[in-house]
């Protein structure tokens, strides 16, 4: 809600009511007093209440009709006049009323709807907030299993050789012993984050990975306006089917597109973003290229934290491979043809029998 | 050519721990850093086992464990996983693989594993070899004794035998004896299982 012009409009409102019908008691106004009240309406209408207006809209009729019973004295005027005059200003306190009213309703069915708006962004990016984390999770969690696998599997390998040994050191191959359970321990530590991390089990929606393309190149249409840059699609007909999290996908594919436009931002010549979509057998296969200035190394850039971007965090393709891997498919980089880069993925095509 | 066990992990500490690993069991390792680098070198005939992680970028562990299945290689896999889901397990195995290991795994459980994957590979290699010997064995035989074979195998006597081909029975007894020898069979028992292993 706005902040209130008045601080009390109600009080306000009445006080301006009984103030005009002091001075209409008074003086012989016709139909002026109807300009002040319609005024304390419109104060009234301010009021947070909703019956505020009606009804001192209601007293305001009451009181104009009223005066006429207590000073009934009405000069030279004829009586039809005043009644006219009365007349008129009930017209114009009702019409002032409704049309208050009316406003009054929309303004709160916008405020309402623009609350609405508000909460749903805040839910989104609270939820690509939660998603994140869980996927830098998820990531870090085999990032770390790697050389976790090798510490553990490397001091039994040296337990063993330390019994071999001669002459056998007890120390030693208790040492390396410890070393090992050590390992195991942080494993399945490890073992349980990945678990709870993957406990937002992605969703098995039938995925359609041209339909998922329009609506990402729809919702990056003004960043490819602002790049100055084309966007040129040759989309293939998908005839197997693929399953996984529709929002997931969507999100890689926003994260490969976006990426692209960025590369091409401020650069002349060429600017074009090609998306294509291919089938085979096994897999259907989503390819981004652009016209950029390429890639140095196409392995590191998937590490996590790795960017070359002033304001990037290096999580999104680390996130996207995740996210693909986990959907049986895989992510790379290649240099384009064309000079640029070209990032590609792959989504496993459900064999029927399993289906 | 000595039996190998062959490791194919992306990432370079694993790499060197399961060399170390496989070092154990006296058997000479070769290790890749890629399926591409594993598929350039191996040869089908080369016998071994194969340890194969399934999570490494280009050309992952299970689709080299297609690739080798559509070559006609027949190396057990021992797959190593830093994430095993049920599907990836299903689908490793139903191509053959010995077993997957999720990452970290112990020594012992490797070994064990290796082991087996060295002992089939070497039951299969055997049973292999057989086959093919008796496949050449077979091929030496004449169209006359042949003849004999297929009736010793259908359980007729000599005497039979004598009637059908129009010979004495001395003649058949002397192509038995040559056949016996030819495919190094001591007793009919022996040449029938011959027959049914081809």
């Amino acid at each position: 809600m706005r902040r209130p012009l008045i601080a009390h409009p109600l009080a306000v409102s009445l006080v301006l009511v009984a103030v005009v019908f002091v001075v209409d008691l008074g003086l012989q106004l016709g139909v002026a007093s109807a300009i002040p009240y319609t005024f304390a309406v419109l104060i009234a209408l301010h009021a947070r209440p909703a019956w505020a207006a009606p009804a001192v809209a209601g007293l305001c009729g009451v009181l104009t009709i009223v005066k006429l019973e207590i000073s009934p004295d009405r000069g030279t005027t004829e009586m039809w006049k005043v009644l006219a005059n009365r007349g008129l200003a009930l017209f114009s306190i009702g019409t002032t009323t409704l049309l208050g009213l009316l406003r009054r309703r929309a303004e709160t069915n916008r405020e309402l709807a623009e609350e609405r708006a508000r909460e749903h962004q805040a839910a989104l990016a609270h939820m690509g907030r939660l998603s994140m984390l869980g996927q830098v999770t998820a990531n870090l969690a085999h990032e770390l299993n790697q050389p976790l696998a090798a510490i553990s599997l490397q001091a039994d390998v040296a337990v063993r050789l330390a019994v071999l040994g001669e002459p056998v050191r007890p120390e030693l191959s208790a040492t390396l012993g410890a070393v090992a359970e050590q390992a195991a321990r942080a494993a399945g530590i490890l073992k349980g984050i990945r678990r709870m991390a993957g406990r937002a089990h992605p969703g098995q929606d039938l995925i359609d990975l041209n339909d998922a393309v329009r609506v990402v190149v729809r919702l990056l249409d003004w960043k490819v306006r602002r790049a100055d840059a084309q966007v040129e699609l040759r989309l293939g007909e998908l005839a197997g089917q693929t399953f996984g999290d529709r929002i997931l996908i969507e999100q890689v594919i926003f994260n490969l597109f976006q990426n692209a436009i960025e590369a091409l931002t401020g650069r002349e010549g060429v600017k074009i973003v090609t998306i294509v979509t291919t089938e085979t057998a096994e897999a259907q296969t989503l390819s981004v290229r652009d016209t950029g200035s390429g890639l140095a190394d196409t392995e590191k850039l998937f590490e996590p934290f790795f960017t070359t971007k002033a304001d990037g965090m290096g999580l999104g393709l680390a996130i996207s491979r995740t996210i693909i891997e986990a959907h049986g498919g895989r992510l790379w980089a290649t240099p384009a043809k064309s000079g640029g880069a070209e990032f590609s993925f792959t989504l496993p095509v459900a064999r029927p029998e399993e289906s | 050519m000595e039996p190998t066990i062959f490791v194919v992990d992306d990432d370079e500490a694993v790499r060197r721990a399961l060399i170390s690993a496989g070092t154990l069991l006296a058997r000479p390792v070769q290790a890749f850093a890629s399926a591409g680098e594993f598929l350039a070198a191996y040869s089908p005939e080369q016998p071994g086992c194969l340890v194969l992680d399934i999570r490494m970028p280009g050309m992952t562990g299970l689709e080299l464990q297609r690739q080798l299945a559509d070559n006609g290689a027949s190396i057990p896999i021992v797959m190593i996983s830093g994430h095993a889901d049920v599907r990836t397990a299903v689908e490793a195995m139903t191509f053959g693989a010995v077993t997957l290991l999720e990452k970290p795994f112990r020594l012992e459980e490797l070994l064990s594993h290796v082991r087996q994957a060295l002992d089939a590979d070497f039951t299969a290699r055997a049973a292999q070899a057989q086959h093919a010997e008796t496949g050449a064995r077979l091929a030496a035989l004449t169209p006359k004794e042949r003849e004999v074979l297929e009736m010793i195998a259908g359980g007729m006597t000599n005497r039979e035998m004598a009637n059908s081909l129009g010979i004495s029975v001395r003649a058949v007894e002397d192509r038995r004896a040559r056949l016996m020898k030819k495919v190094n069979a001591r007793s009919v028992a022996e040449l029938v299982q011959l027959l049914a292993t081809r």
